[in-house]
């Protein structure tokens, strides 16, 4: 059942510019000759390495773990000899990060630890998230937080609604939602096991209402269960992030940080997250593949591709066809809040939800000018910040003014960086200034 | 790849079309209906104040920014020189047109040889039409027949004083025509209110204006002045010509998206209980004297205005209530100007007091400082 | 002797009583309407105040200091008197020129400043020499700004009916200049102007002192 599509305070209206994947079915990437896996995938510790170099891995074997709370483990995508367990480029922390080189043997071997769990009327919710975490899976909508914390709040906080986030806001991805229309009956054994482990009775899966098809399909999915609706909402960026969505859906603002959605009593995941948790209970395979997008104006032939994790962004980019120009930036995820690459030999991981290759008309390189205090940027805001007065007092290290206009607050979404006109770095300062802050220990 | 042209920066990587210079566009394109008309009504008296206005502005903001950056020093020393120097000596002996038309016809090529020299160098757009924004705002609120050198010095004035001394576009506290215009009004008085190509005068046989005879309180029905004054008002600044055409570009601007309703909104509505509260015909107070321009382009102002909508809104308030207590209390006939300045002066007060609620926070919850 | 010295030219420009300790303002800036009215107010003040602190210094030891401030009052307000009464003998129109601003010396800042800072902590020589400084840069300033005005806001300058300096009939004066608003801002242009004087000269310096260094990296503003 649909309900009225619900919208929240600021954003900006992007350019969705996803026309050349929406239609395309995903198809499975060729399968790499070399994966390199990062030990640091995710928001939280890094994993320390089981395997050594000559080891043999198969399959959904484990490589990485940690004995941290806030940490998910690592497993081999592909079979073969561990080649070098080393630092190598990553997308995301734009810095050599240990990784482990696995050369494939070809065979795809699976490892014998992949085993179905069992229906999901006879798991404990303990069980559940013992298998989420063990399947080393992640929110895969980007930040990468590992998905067994998420699901485990504390008893104190009691969730009384699951949110699916199948918003993808983000302008040139369409994973997510080529996901909903092609795996739908998936997603919802996902949801359903998530809400399991929650203990959560209510769940309501999120389309933006750029995707009719998604929500229809969505809808037919939850047609036996109650307990599941489909909540169509305004087609604005950043409506994926968590915190507007449930401002949308459900009206409630989750507090400033160390707040989280379990303070109002919510936890969202995204689509692929659980699409990968199905999978997990369903096959027993742990997280070691994903769909992502590659496109922009440069790819010959754009694609939704399931790609092995480990696999280079060369490998990617030359199954789309190749390149037809000249790169600009090379983009891991959406434009608004993916990381540029300064190299092409860095892996595809868990977070990666695309793969963007820009040209000159495609982003805008201009240089910053005066700030004209137009307040686009105020408007913009959906954490209902001030980005032209902390940048203005950061760049004057003025970190005691700084600090009374609350950049802890600040998602990076870009929404006041997109409307400037100035084109003045908002993000970059309002991250400068975070750092700075935090640095002072105890800066609010 | 071992080498590559990629560019790395923070996000977003995709930006809005709209720039500084596409917003000051839309401003100039917003005011060429109500300007336009002005300059058939006024003919070269018009178009010359509109022309000299513009110019030196564009050239006063050349000379700052070569200044400024130390580019071509010498040479803008003596440009400067020249422009300032020939019409003080010209006038001083007695030459007055001639030597006006060498000057403007100079600046207008000095400014055009310095852009030209710019584009071909950086990519950083300096001169994004804020000087020729301020130039035409200040040519609007000229009356037509005036001296040339009123423009002229009037222009150098809200370039210069009005925004490049306090640091350059985004800097100002004031804005800097109406800066321009109150240096001007204390200086040469007569020139700037007595200038009217016609005047819209209340009746036979005295000369007052409308505006300076409901002061006066010799004036009961005012309605026969509203068409004149809604369409083609002849007695008043050049920017007062037509208030249906100032108020068309205002709403084109409000469609656009370049400025928000609540400065015009409160700001002409205060004028509207003001007056209704004090008896006085509230038609003829929105559309005499500079209140339309006023409310849709000069105190719409981005740098001088609050950010907030709560501070545009006090904005708007506080500008309608000094210009209806000038109007109807002060010796003066005309409020808008020092109104829109004195709330300028107040706009980093109103910013620093309303801020927007921050997110998560509960408006119970707000009076809790961090 | 030095010390002197210093004391003396200290007042002029680097600790110029009104462009960088900024006292004194009010006055200052009604007064310089005309340099006629700034040339008698400044000799007023550089009387006042080298006597003021000579006086000052010298009743030192007999000064309790939980009273010293009325003590400087009195001693001050008889200078300005004297000064008041031979203002309104030998020249009226003067006298009636700066009404109020020849009383209000003795509340000037700069009077009671000096007082306090220097002349009760000083010897009678260097509390003279720092009168006669600050009273001169006083003046100076003073002056500056009056000429700028005058000039500019009536066209022509002229002293005790002479007139120096003329820009011609033909001149429309702004007079813009004669009001309050225009000495605000003629003060601003002074100081603006001092502070850049100086720092191009501090930058000379700094360039003379290591020219190992090169090109400097402020290429202006």
């Amino acid at each position: 059942m649909e309900v009225q599509a619900k919208t929240f305070p600021g954003g900006v209206r992007v350019t969705h510019s996803k026309d050349r994947t929406e239609h395309l079915e995903i198809r499975k990437a060729i399968d790499p000759r070399t994966v390199v896996i990062p030990l640091h995938q995710h928001t939280g510790a890094p994993c320390d390495p089981l395997v050594k170099k000559g080891d043999r891995v198969l399959v959904g074997q484990k490589i990485g773990d940690s004995k941290s709370f806030v940490s998910a483990p690592i497993h081999a995508s592909v079979s073969g000899a561990v080649t070098a367990v080393e630092p190598r480029p990553h997308p995301a922390l734009l810095r050599s990060v240990m990784s482990v080189v696995i050369e494939s043997d070809g065979a795809f071997e699976v490892d014998p630890s992949v085993k179905p769990k069992g229906d999901l009327d006879s798991l404990s919710p303990e069980e559940i998230k013992q298998a989420i975490r063990e399947a080393g899976i992640v929110g895969l909508g980007g930040a990468a937080f590992p998905t067994s914390v998420k699901v485990s709040p504390p008893k104190e906080k009691p969730i009384d609604a699951f949110l699916l986030n199948g918003a993808e806001c983000e302008p040139y991805l369409t994973a997510d939602h080529r996901l909903m229309l092609e795996e739908p009956d998936l997603i919802v054994f996902g949801v359903r096991a998530l809400m399991k482990a929650i203990g959560v009775e209510k769940g309501i899966i999120c389309v933006e209402d750029n995707k009719p098809d998604a929500i229809d399909a969505m809808s037919r999915a939850v047609a036996d269960y109650p307990n599941l609706s489909v909540a169509a909402v305004r087609a604005k960026y950043p409506q994926g992030g968590e915190k507007q969505l449930i401002r949308a859906v459900l009206g409630r603002e989750v507090p400033p940080p160390p707040g989280l959605p379990m303070d109002v009593g919510v936890v969202v995941n995204n689509v692929g997250t659980a699409a990968a948790v199905a999978t997990a209970i369903r096959t027993g395979m742990p997280l070691v593949e994903r769909v992502l997008t590659v496109t922009g104006s440069l790819v010959k032939e754009p694609a939704n591709l399931r790609v092995r994790l480990g696999t280079s962004f060369n490998d990617l980019m030359d199954q789309c066809g190749g390149l037809t120009g000249e790169p600009v930036k090379i983009v891991a995820g959406g434009p608004m809040m993916g990381i540029a690459q300064y190299t092409t030999d860095v892996p595809a991981i868990k977070g990666t939800s695309g793969i963007l290759v820009l040209s000159e008309r495609d982003t805008v390189l201009e240089d910053a000018t005066n700030c004209i205090r137009c307040g686009r940027c105020v408007r913009a805001c959906p954490m209902f910040l001030q980005p032209l007065y902390i940048r203005m007092y950061a760049e004057a290290s003025r970190w005691d003014l700084v600090s009374r206009y609350s950049p802890a607050n600040c998602i990076e979404c870009g929404s006041c960086a997109y409307e400037c006109p100035a084109r003045l770095p908002l993000v970059q300062w309002i991250k400068i200034s975070k750092a700075e802050l935090a640095a002072k220990k105890g800066g609010r | 790849m071992a080498e590559n042209n990629l560019v790395v920066t923070v996000s977003p990587h995709v930006k809005s079309p709209g720039t500084t210079r596409s917003v000051m566009r839309w401003v100039i394109i917003a005011l060429a209906p109500a300007t336009l008309w002005a300059l058939a009504a006024f003919g070269t008296a018009g178009i010359s104040v509109v022309l000299i206005s513009v110019i030196t502005a564009l050239f006063c903001e050349v000379v700052w920014h070569n200044l400024r950056t130390s580019k071509g020093v010498a040479r803008t020393w003596l440009a400067l020189a020249l422009s300032l120097g020939v019409p003080a000596a010209g006038s001083a002996v007695g030459l007055g047109i001639a030597v006006a038309v060498a000057t403007v016809t100079f600046m207008a090529a000095f400014t055009f040889s310095e852009t030209a020299l710019e584009r071909r160098g950086e990519k950083r757009h300096v001169f994004d039409g804020s000087a020729a924004v301020t130039g035409l705002l200040f040519a609007l609120v000229l009356p037509p027949v005036v001296p040339w050198w009123i423009p002229f010095i009037g222009s150098f004035v809200a370039i210069s004083l009005g925004k490049e001394i306090f640091g350059g576009l985004g800097f100002n506290v004031f804005n800097p025509a109406l800066v321009a215009r109150a240096i001007l009004v204390l200086s040469w008085p007569v020139y700037l209110t007595k200038g009217w190509f016609k005047p819209l005068v209340a009746d036979a046989t005295s000369s007052a204006t409308p505006l300076t005879a409901i002061k006066e309180g010799t004036l009961a029905g005012l309605s026969r002045f509203y068409a004149p004054l809604f369409l083609n008002n002849p007695g008043g600044c050049i920017g007062e010509v037509s208030a249906a055409l100032l108020l068309a570009g205002g709403l084109l601007l409000i469609l656009a998206g370049i400025i928000t309703w609540e400065i015009p909104s409160t700001y002409l509505g205060t004028m509207v209980v003001v007056s209704l509260l004090v008896g006085q015909d509230p038609v003829f107070h929105l559309l005499a004297g500079g209140a339309m321009l006023g409310a849709l382009f000069m105190a719409t102002d981005y740098v001088t205005s609050p950010i907030t909508s709560k501070g545009k809104i006090v904005f708007g308030v506080g500008c309608g209530l000094i210009t209806m207590m000038l109007r109807l209390y002060s010796k003066s006939p005309e409020g808008v100007t020092s109104a829109i300045l004195f709330m300028n002066m107040l706009t980093p007060l109103i910013d620093r007091s309303l801020n927007p609620r921050p997110f998560g926070v509960s408006r119970a919850a707000k009076g809790v400082r961090k | 002797m030095k010390a002197q010295m210093m004391d003396l030219t200290r007042g002029v420009v680097l600790e110029n009583p009104l462009l960088r300790l900024m006292i004194g303002l009010c006055s200052a800036l009604a007064v310089s309407v005309k340099v006629e009215n700034a040339l008698f107010m400044g000799i007023a003040v550089i009387f006042v105040l080298t006597l003021s602190n000579v006086v000052i210094s010298l009743i030192r030891p007999v000064t309790p200091d939980n009273i010293r401030i009325p003590i400087f009052l009195v001693v001050v307000s008889a200078f300005v008197t004297i000064v008041d009464l031979v203002l309104k003998a030998y020249f009226p129109d003067i006298y009636a020129r700066l009404g109020v601003w020849i009383p209000l010396i003795v509340v000037n800042c700069i009077i009671l400043g000096r007082a306090e800072a220097f002349a009760y902590r000083n010897g009678l020589i260097a509390s003279a020499m720092d009168g006669l400084g600050m009273g001169a840069g006083f003046t100076m300033v003073l002056v500056v700004m009056g000429a700028i005005r005058e000039l500019l806001g009536t066209g022509s300058i002229s002293v005790m009916g002479v007139t120096l300096v003329s820009l011609g009939s033909g001149f429309q004066a702004p007079t813009f200049m004669i009001t309050f608003p225009g000495a605000f801002l003629t003060f601003g242009l002074v100081m603006g102007g001092l502070n850049k004087i100086q720092a191009v000269m501090a930058e000379r310096a700094a360039r003379r002192a290591t020219p190992s260094m090169g090109k400097t990296a402020s290429g202006g503003a």
